[in-house]
């Protein structure tokens, strides 16, 4: 912990484990596409995610087993979010969100494993997912309105005279929705995962403090109740990010209302 | 599967298409004994209906009653983290916005003040509508039973 | 003292009103869903006023910030 640690004080420095070091240095064009830690856990949660769903799927029986099964709910729980957010139209973005919906659960579920990277911890995964979806919701929403999907700035019903200023508040409304999706994330994720940080450094500071020290199961009894309640977080992260993906992509299909 | 022991030799049971196929010529034969008179047929759809409905009424009852708060805590939780940020995200952009105006038009700190205000605005109208469609979400699952007074001792 | 870091300091303190914003935001919260849980019938009626006080709340807040954010950038 000689790297990690704050000067002297003995506490281990809880933002070393978001440190990304390159595994594979690697130079391309004058552009550094090293191979790093967080390259690797990305490549590690699509591999899992992927794999289990084809493995649990391998026998594709009418009567699923319990692997099969658990993928099973996994598929009608999100089919079920995109009909019920965006109606039956949006399910020809279903592999989209889904793949959404796996890729950030797989990350932050292995995140919570203690020495693991957490993927989506850092902004600019997440910004370059909310960047996606945010394209997405633009290409679609002119692909299939034209112009007419500029109406989602323009509300009906708005008197002429402060038609201008509604205009400049729908559309701040509507710029600032990646930066939330994005940072919504990304701060719940680095937040929690500071917390347990530093309720394990708690940990390791009493036991150095001699008598103090019976105090130590105190944190540890803290940091295990936090991590069950980072696997709720995990997952309600992962659940908030896909919904307003789907609310996002039925503005894009509906822009009427 | 079925098991096999509880079956005496030779008398594996029918899958359901062959015993339907077999009891097909015997009601041809017999049409009166299974037959009910369209009065009768329709006073037993009505029945079925209605049993229907009240099932229904009662599951949705007791669904608000006790699982109701449970499926909702999830929900509530995630509606949380979105409002708080959702503010938080529109302010941000209305104030760089505006910064970027003021840096491009060199009108120091008046533009920013403007889409602060706006982006303030913004924001509020992005919780309105979340809580709008939350409060939807709550009234389509629990039937809107949440918006209606417990009966009175005087009622 | 050093202007800068005085403005620094004044930002700081301008900060702590949107803290006290919170708390009014809580209360205004808090209040309301008593207020619901008693009378839920009348709740959805409320909600725009609801929504009313915690602009007006919020704005409060965000004024603080707003001068928190002239003295750091101006």
């Amino acid at each position: 912990m000689a790297a990690g640690s704050a000067q002297g004080t003995g506490m281990p420095d809880p933002i070393h484990q978001f440190e990304i070091h390159r595994i594979i240095p690697l130079k391309l064009f004058g552009y550094d596409v090293s191979f790093t830690n967080s390259a690797l856990f990305m490549l590690v949660a699509v591999v899992l995610s992927a794999g289990m769903l084809i493995y649990a799927m391998r026998d594709g029986s009418l009567v699923p087993r319990r692997l099969q099964s658990t993928a099973e709910i996994g598929y009608e729980f999100i089919a079920n979010m995109v009909r019920d957010a965006a109606g039956e139209q949006a399910m020809k973005y279903f592999p989209l969100i889904f793949t959404i919906f796996a890729f950030v659960f797989t990350c932050n579920m292995l995140g919570i494993i203690p020495g693991a990277f957490t993927v989506t911890s850092h902004i600019i995964v997440t910004a370059a997912l909310a960047a996606l979806v945010f394209v997405t919701v633009l290409i679609v929403g002119f692909a299939k309105n034209g112009v007419h999907f500029l109406k989602l700035f323009v509300p009906s019903g708005v008197p002429i005279y402060i038609l201008p200023l509604v205009t400049a508040i729908e559309i701040i409304s509507f710029l600032s929705r990646p930066i939330s999706h994005s940072v919504r994330l990304f701060a719940n994720m680095l937040a929690g995962h500071i917390t347990l940080k530093v309720f394990g450094g708690f940990v390791i500071m009493l036991l150095g403090t001699g008598s103090f020290a019976a105090l130590a199961p105190l944190p540890l009894i803290g940091a295990v109740a936090l991590t069950a309640l980072e696997v709720l977080v995990a997952f309600l992260q992962a659940y908030v990010f896909t919904m307003l993906t789907c609310m996002y992509l039925n503005d894009a299909l509906h822009p009427g209302h | 599967m079925v098991p096999r022991g509880r079956y005496p030799l030779g008398s594996v049971p029918l899958s359901v298409k062959e015993r339907a196929s077999m009891s097909d010529p015997e009601q041809d034969r017999k049409p009166g004994r299974a037959e009910l008179s369209p009065d009768e047929r329709a006073a037993f759809e009505r029945r079925v209906d209605q049993l229907g409905d009240k099932l229904k009424r009662a599951e949705a009852q007791h669904d608000t009653g006790r699982q109701g708060g449970d499926a909702l805590q999830g929900r509530g939780m995630a509606y949380g983290f979105r409002m708080s940020s959702e503010l938080v995200g529109a302010i941000v952009v209305g104030g760089l916005i505006g910064y970027a105006l003021d840096l491009w038009l060199g009108t120091k700190p008046w533009l920013f003040l403007v889409f602060f205000v706006l982006g303030f605005a913004a924001g509020i109208l992005n919780i309105l509508r979340a809580y709008r469609q939350m409060q939807g979400e709550i009234t389509a699952r629990t039937g809107g039973n949440l918006g209606k007074s417990v009966p009175d001792d005087d009622d | 003292m050093d202007p800068a870091s005085a403005k620094l300091i004044g930002a700081g303190l301008a900060a702590i009103g949107t803290g006290a914003a919170a708390i009014g935001v809580g209360n205004l919260f808090g209040q309301f869903l008593q207020g619901a849980l008693r009378n839920p019938s009348a709740a959805d009626g409320q909600f725009g006023r609801l929504i009313f006080g915690f602009a007006v709340t919020e704005a409060l807040g965000i004024f603080a910030l707003l001068i928190a954010f002239l003295l750091l950038f101006t």
